[in-house]
């Protein structure tokens, strides 16, 4: 879908992105994962033309972006930034049908459609609509934003660090959020961070960035268990397991069949076949236990012991479950 | 019982600070000092017993009123027009190079009092409603221009640059984002050269054109201050009147 070949750009002599190849399949979504300064976000503007390499080639499903007509490459790839830049002077609605109206579509469709979309990111379209940008909390001007890069349904959607100036628990919210719409819509994501966290949760796979130079390309899993260098080791830091065990659901892995409901089975710790394997290693130690229990409608499931989970996540080729 | 009363004092205050109620108010004033001066006179005539005429006789209050309205407009709407031109034109790459010069410039002949203009108008120009006209206008545009230039220069650039990643074309961009945006500044600039306009265009007087500018030269010649009330009071409100119409411009949402 996306495919970079050999891109560089400098800046004044100093190089923010030297060789980079990268090639993003459709419906996936690739996170650049670097400190910053390590050219990720120049990256990402490259895609859409905002930034033009002085070196390499872009191919969009097979094309080089520079044979596309500018405006309409750029109506093919929702942009979504930090800084949100919704505009002031319109009213959330008119933000969110701005390049319908460009296109031309009728009034009626328009309104039509922002409300779907503002649905589609959780915000009742009859409270906000009519709100000005600076009516809304930091989590709602983001949600429009998302809300207006999907107006004119773009295959391509490119994240700018969309949720880095958001409180910490807005934040949570939406990513998680953002991680079931993205499920929901199949785009092709580009998503840029320099939170590991949040790159482990979004990305299908994980591209990691240093001084413009690629360093290692694949999935959380795989990064977590064969680190490319040194540099890409110390950056996702020693606790990369644990946001990749959240990547994990419970009902993966196979149980131990409950035997007899004996008092120290009863004990155990209890969880739904849906919880992520992040939670329930912590709470098997917080309860000092090896073995779990899994409860689904009050009925128990199976018993899975540490050896289970090891042996899962050592198995555990791609993608994630959760 | 306190409360009550303290809540309908506020009202009042907040009533009389009103945009609303000062629109009327202005209007009204300069309704009746320049053009149905029938209260304004007999008011005057108290204030002033000893002078025969307060009401300057040489022309009717209707038409120095009307002629200062024109030298108003005429010089406002020039100004407009050319200041448009002139920051279209400093937009264009060619000029852009001297763009800081056109900068200092204005700024430069800013500090240059409009009645100093007159003394270039007359031997240039000579008499009449154009060379108040075209002094006004060359005194005004840039101020104007600079504004237009500075407005649309603050536009924050994050805001364009989201405008162009939705693939929105340059003039759609330019007419719904950028100018809207910097439509503050830029109405901030027109208030100010309205007002100038509005109290400069008193100088008409001075060069044979009418208006307001005329009770009050008189006033000043015959010692008769009930002359230059007439004249400066309309114009100090119309003044008012302007300013107080386009803060409505000003701030947006």
């Amino acid at each position: 879908m996306i495919r970079l070949d050999g891109v560089t750009k400098s800046y004044r002599g100093k190089t923010v992105v030297k060789d980079l190849s990268l090639e993003i399949k459709e419906g996936e979504t690739c996170v650049l994962l670097g400190p910053s300064g390590c050219g990720k976000s120049t990256t990402l503007r490259m895609i859409n033309r905002l930034v033009v390499p002085d070196r390499g080639e872009i191919f969009i499903e097979g094309r080089n972006v520079k044979n596309y007509d500018l405006l309409e490459l750029r109506r093919r790839i929702g942009y979504v930034i930090q800084s949100v830049g919704l505009f002031p002077h319109l009213t959330v609605a008119e933000n969110v049908g701005i390049l319908l109206k460009y296109l031309k579509w009728p009034k009626k469709k328009i309104s039509q459609r922002v409300e779907e979309l503002l649905a589609l990111v959780r915000l009742d379209p009859d409270v906000y609509k009519n709100r000005y940008p600076h009516e809304l909390s930091g989590g709602e001007a983001q949600r429009v934003g998302v809300a207006r890069a999907l107006a004119a349904d773009p295959p391509i959607l490119l994240m700018d660090e969309p949720f880095g100036a958001l409180d910490p628990k807005t934040r949570e919210q939406l990513q998680s959020e953002f991680a079931n719409l993205k499920r929901l819509l199949k785009k092709t994501i580009v998503f840029v961070t320099h939170d590991v966290y949040e790159a482990v949760i979004m990305g299908d796979k994980i591209a990691i960035l240093k001084d413009g130079e690629l360093q290692q390309y694949a999935e959380p899993l795989q990064i977590w268990h064969n680190p490319a260098n040194d540099f890409v080791a110390s950056f996702v830091g020693a606790e990369f397991g644990f946001h990749v065990l959240s990547r994990f659901c419970l009902k993966e892995i196979d149980c131990d069949p409950v035997k007899d409901h004996s008092y120290e089975e009863m004990l155990l710790p209890r969880f739904n076949p849906s919880t992520n394997l992040k939670v329930v290693v912590a709470e098997m130690i917080r309860k000092r236990s090896t073995k779990a229990f899994v409860v689904l409608d009050g009925k128990p499931q199976g018993i899975v012991t540490f050896e289970r989970i090891i042996d899962y996540i050592r198995r555990a080729g791609h993608g994630s479950s959760c | 019982m306190e409360a009550a009363a303290s809540r309908i004092s506020w009202l009042r205050i907040r009533f009389f600070k009103s945009r609303f109620f000062l629109i009327v108010l202005y209007l009204l004033i300069v309704y009746l000092t320049a053009w149905n001066t029938f209260y304004f006179e007999s008011w005057l005539h108290k204030v002033f017993p000893q002078f025969k005429n307060v009401i300057y006789p040489g022309a009717t209050p209707e038409e120095l009123f009307i002629d200062h309205l024109k030298i108003t407009f005429y010089s406002s709407f020039g100004a407009l027009v050319f200041s448009c031109i002139f920051s279209a034109l400093i937009f264009t790459r060619f000029f852009a190079d001297f763009k800081k010069l056109i900068i200092d410039l204005a700024s430069f002949l800013q500090t240059i009092p409009s009645v100093a203009i007159i003394g270039v108008v007359i031997p240039v120009l000579g008499y009449g409603l154009i060379p108040i006209v075209i002094a006004l206008v060359a005194y005004s545009i840039l101020p104007v221009t600079l504004n237009i230039v500075r407005g649309l220069e603050s536009v924050p650039e994050f805001y364009l640059e989201t405008a162009e990643a939705l693939g929105l074309s340059k003039s759609f961009i330019f007419f719904k984002v950028k100018l809207p945006l910097a439509a503050p500044v830029i109405i901030a600039g027109i208030k100010n050269m309205l007002i100038i306009n509005v109290s400069a265009a008193t100088m008409g007087a001075l060069v044979g054109a009418g208006g307001l500018g005329v009770p009050i030269m008189a006033g000043i010649h015959d010692f008769n201050p009930a002359f230059i009330i007439q004249g400066s009071v309309p114009t100090a409100a119309m003044a008012l009147l302007i300013d107080e119409l386009l803060k409505i411009g000003e701030g947006y949402a």
